[in-house]
Parts: structure tokens; C-alpha cells; sequence
């Protein structure tokens, strides 16, 4: 996860984009949905390149800390895929993500993060298209939210950690 | 409920050896405080006392203490949550304690309440989590937080920096609460503790109604029961039923 969000840090300071993009992390499963993806780009199917993806081996392997995590460091939305229910090559993986994730979607709001800046869905290996789908339909929920100023708003004052603060500590 | 009987109800369970120790309160430094209190022999039941200055969980004590043999804990309702949520977790034999339940007087803090808009939620956690000083006594004061070594205290991966600062206390509290998802009997114990008066409890608590309201689930009722995001049915909420 670490490396995943120094590529982004770097790249927003390198490349500068003149529009802006929500920055999405996606979290999906090696088995299902990380295909999906594949297919999406192999059929060169357009979707937004604003998502950075993490392979999984199951979205049982989806720690409630990693999306927490992704907020915490400015994220702007957090994505969670798996493969559909009865479908998980480990047969009950996702129906133990599904408890955890539903939890933390509904305890979002609690913290003052809108609901809609995490999703989760199943999408399978053949599902390129609804890949792509999901994608756009997430980055236009979240161009209508707006950036997000992060966790820590104090008075007007945003912290956002990096990788680098961390370890110096 | 008569001191006396708590009294009689802690000598039986140590004279008959069912337990080794007795966990309660006793008179504390200043009238006004009472501290927990280890009775080990049938004569010191006297030193029991149960009172509005009874406030603190024992149940964080359960696992340390039935290590030596059975223990009994002087319990209200939210604290005996604790102990059969410690069954359920695998964390403390059955058989090895006891409850004495007593009513609960406590006269409980008012709770601030969250704000409506999430704007105005958000700034209310970073507001509080600001004056955090990672103390942790709300972890530890927190019988839900049994773990051997906390995931804040891990150095790969690290999950937040050391120092004090909103952002990383946030990372801390909204981690602690989701893994007391089952747990929570809502003692309050872990905002009583807090040095700067952060209503921690409050996390906790939301994470309790939501898991009622998805899995039809009460933290600490049924020692036989499954911890919530221990199990699961086919059936569960769906987050494509949900708009996902
Ligand atoms: S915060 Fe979580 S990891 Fe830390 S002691 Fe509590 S339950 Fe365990
Ligand atoms: S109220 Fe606080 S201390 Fe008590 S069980 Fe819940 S989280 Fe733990
Ligand atoms: S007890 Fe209070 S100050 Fe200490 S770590 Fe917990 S919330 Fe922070
Ligand atoms: S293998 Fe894809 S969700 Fe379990």
C-alpha cells in the first residue's frame, strides 16, 4: 500500500494535472475483479485513469484499516471489488468482506465522510464492461463531491500524512 | 442492592473454592472515590463496598485475573456484556468465572451529540482528536481491546505516526471502534479514562447501532453466539441491494 501511495503523491506533484481528477483506490480481487480490469484494458475499453489499483488474493483479504488508511492520507474515494457471491475461490471469503464492508460503509457517516466516496461491488472476470462502468460511475460521484479536505480539518488546516512522515517517526 | 449480599455472595464463591479472587471495589484514596479491589480471602469480603463511586469496568481485569485460577467480577449489566463477549472471543474460559451482577447506579455523564451535517462531524472529530495525546489509556481501560500487540503499536506496517496530531489519532479511534464491532457494551469506560475528556465511547457506540440495525446483532449477550463479524448468512445485507 505504501508504494501505491508515493506513486500518486509524486505524480500529482510531477505531472500537475490541469483538470482535476478524484483519485480513486481500488482494492480488488486477484481472482475476479483485477481480470475484469484486465479485460476492461485488453478490449481497450475507456474508463477514467484516475483509479490506482492493489491486487488482493480475495476481498476477504479487504482489512477495514486499508480504507480508513486511504482517507487518512487524502483519497478522495475508495473502491472494493470481489467476486459475486457462492463465485470466491475460497468459498466464503466475500461473504465476510460483505459483513465489514456494509459495517464501514454505514460508519462512515458517522466520522463525516460521505457514503458515496466508498463503494463495493462484485464484478467477475468477464465483467470488463461493468468494470469500466463502476469506474466512470464512481469518478462522477465524486467530481459532484468534490475534493475531499481530509480527516483532520482543523480550523481551516489540512493535514495529510505521506509515507515519509510516517517512518520518521 | 444491599452491600451485604454482595458481601455473603463473594466469602461463599471463595470458602467453596469455586474462584481464587474476587474482583470489586473498594474505598479509594478520598470518600468521594472508590478502586478496585482483589479479595483473595473469605475474611476481607468486608472491604467490598457498592456505591455511586463505583464506576469502573472490572471485566478488563477477566482474562489476567482467571489465569490464577476462577475469578469472580462484581458486574452491572454493561460490564457482564464484557465478560461474555470475552467467552464468545475465545478469551476467557467459561468455567473459569463468575459473575455478581448489581444494578446499575451509576449516574452516567451526559453525552455530547454528533452534529447534523457531515461537514460539521468531521470537524467535530478532528476538533477532539486534536487534543489526543496517544496515550492509549482508552485502549487499555477497554476490556474489547484484549490483543497482544495492538495494530498502533506495529512497526511494518506502520498505520499512523507516533506523535500527537488529529490525523493520526484519527487513523487510531476509527480503527479501535470498528474492532470493537460485537464488542461493545457501552461502559463508557475508554471516554471516563481519557485525560483530556474525549468522548471516545461515542465511535463505539455508532458502530454498535449499526451492527443492530445490519445483522440484528447485541454485543456480550449469548456465550454460545458467534462474534458478529465472525460469521455470516448468505442472506446478509447486500451492497447491491443497497445502491451499493
Ligand atoms: S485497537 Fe484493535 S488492535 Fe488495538 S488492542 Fe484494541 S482491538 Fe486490539
Ligand atoms: S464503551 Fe469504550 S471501553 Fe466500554 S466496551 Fe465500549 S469501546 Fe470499550
Ligand atoms: S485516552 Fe484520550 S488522550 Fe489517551 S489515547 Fe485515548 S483518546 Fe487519546
Ligand atoms: S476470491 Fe474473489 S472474493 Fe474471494
Amino acid at each position: 500500500m505504501s508504494e501505491e501511495t508515493t506513486t500518486i503523491e509524486q505524480q500529482t506533484e510531477e505531472q500537475k494535472p490541469k483538470v482535476w481528477k478524484p483519485r480513486i483506490l481500488g482494492i480488488l480481487c486477484n481472482w475476479c475483479s483485477y481480470a475484469g480490469a484486465d479485460l476492461a484494458g485488453s478490449s481497450r475499453l475507456q474508463y477514467p485513469p484516475n483509479v490506482r489499483i492493489i491486487r488482493v488474493p480475495c476481498s476477504g483479504r479487504v482489512n477495514p484499516q486499508y480504507i480508513f488508511k486511504a482517507f487518512q492520507r487524502g483519497f478522495e474515494g475508495v473502491l472494493v471489488l470481489g467476486c459475486h457471491p457462492g463465485d470466491c475461490h475460497y468459498a466464503k471469503g466475500n461473504y465476510y468482506a460483505r459483513r465489514r464492508l456494509m459495517l464501514l460503509k454505514k460508519f462512515l457517516p458517522s466520522l463525516g465522510i460521505e457514503p458515496e466516496r466508498f463503494h463495493f461491488e462484485w464484478v467477475s472476470a468477464s465483467e470488463g464492461i461493468i468494470f469500466a462502468e463502476v469506474i466512470a460511475k464512481m469518478t462522477k460521484k465524486l467530481e459532484d463531491l468534490g475534493p475531499f479536505s481530509g480527516v483532520s480539518v482543523v480550523q481551516g488546516v489540512t493535514q495529510i500524512n505521506t509515507d515519509a512522515e510516517d517512518e520518521h517517526r | 442492592m444491599d452491600i451485604q449480599e454482595i458481601r455473603n455472595k463473594a466469602k461463599r464463591l471463595l470458602e467453596s473454592g469455586e474462584v481464587k479472587v474476587v474482583v470489586g471495589y473498594e474505598r479509594g484514596s478520598t470518600e468521594s472515590k472508590s478502586t478496585p479491589a482483589f479479595i483473595e480471602s473469605p475474611d476481607d469480603v468486608d472491604r467490598l463496598i457498592w456505591d455511586a463511586t463505583c464506576v469502573n469496568n472490572l471485566a478488563a481485569y477477566a482474562i489476567q485475573e482467571a489465569k490464577n485460577g476462577g475469578v469472580a467480577i462484581i458486574a452491572r449489566d454493561c460490564d457482564a456484556r464484557s465478560i461474555v463477549m470475552l467467552v464468545q472471543e475465545h478469551q476467557l474460559d467459561k468455567d473459569a468465572v463468575r459473575v455478581i451482577e448489581v444494578p446499575d447506579e451509576t449516574q452516567w455523564a451526559d453525552d455530547p451529540a454528533l452534529p447534523e451535517s457531515l461537514e460539521e462531524r468531521r470537524a467535530f472529530w478532528a476538533k477532539e482528536f486534536e487534543k489526543c495525546t496517544r496515550c492509549y489509556a482508552c485502549r487499555q481501560a477497554c476490556p474489547g481491546c484484549f490483543c497482544n500487540t495492538c495494530f498502533i503499536d506495529r512497526i511494518v506496517p506502520r498505520w499512523a505516526a507516533k506523535r500527537a496530531g488529529a490525523s493520526d489519532a484519527w487513523m487510531f479511534h476509527v480503527t479501535r471502534a470498528m474492532h470493537q464491532a460485537g464488542r461493545c457494551g457501552d461502559c463508557r469506560e475508554c471516554s471516563r479514562v481519557c485525560p483530556v475528556g474525549i468522548p471516545v465511547h461515542l465511535l463505539a457506540r455508532e458502530i454498535e447501532t449499526f451492527v443492530g440495525e445490519l445483522f440484528d446483532y447485541k454485543a456480550g449477550m449469548d456465550m454460545d453466539a458467534d462474534p458478529v463479524l465472525g460469521t455470516f448468512t448468505p442472506e446478509d445485507p447486500d451492497p447491491n441491494e443497497h445502491g451499493g
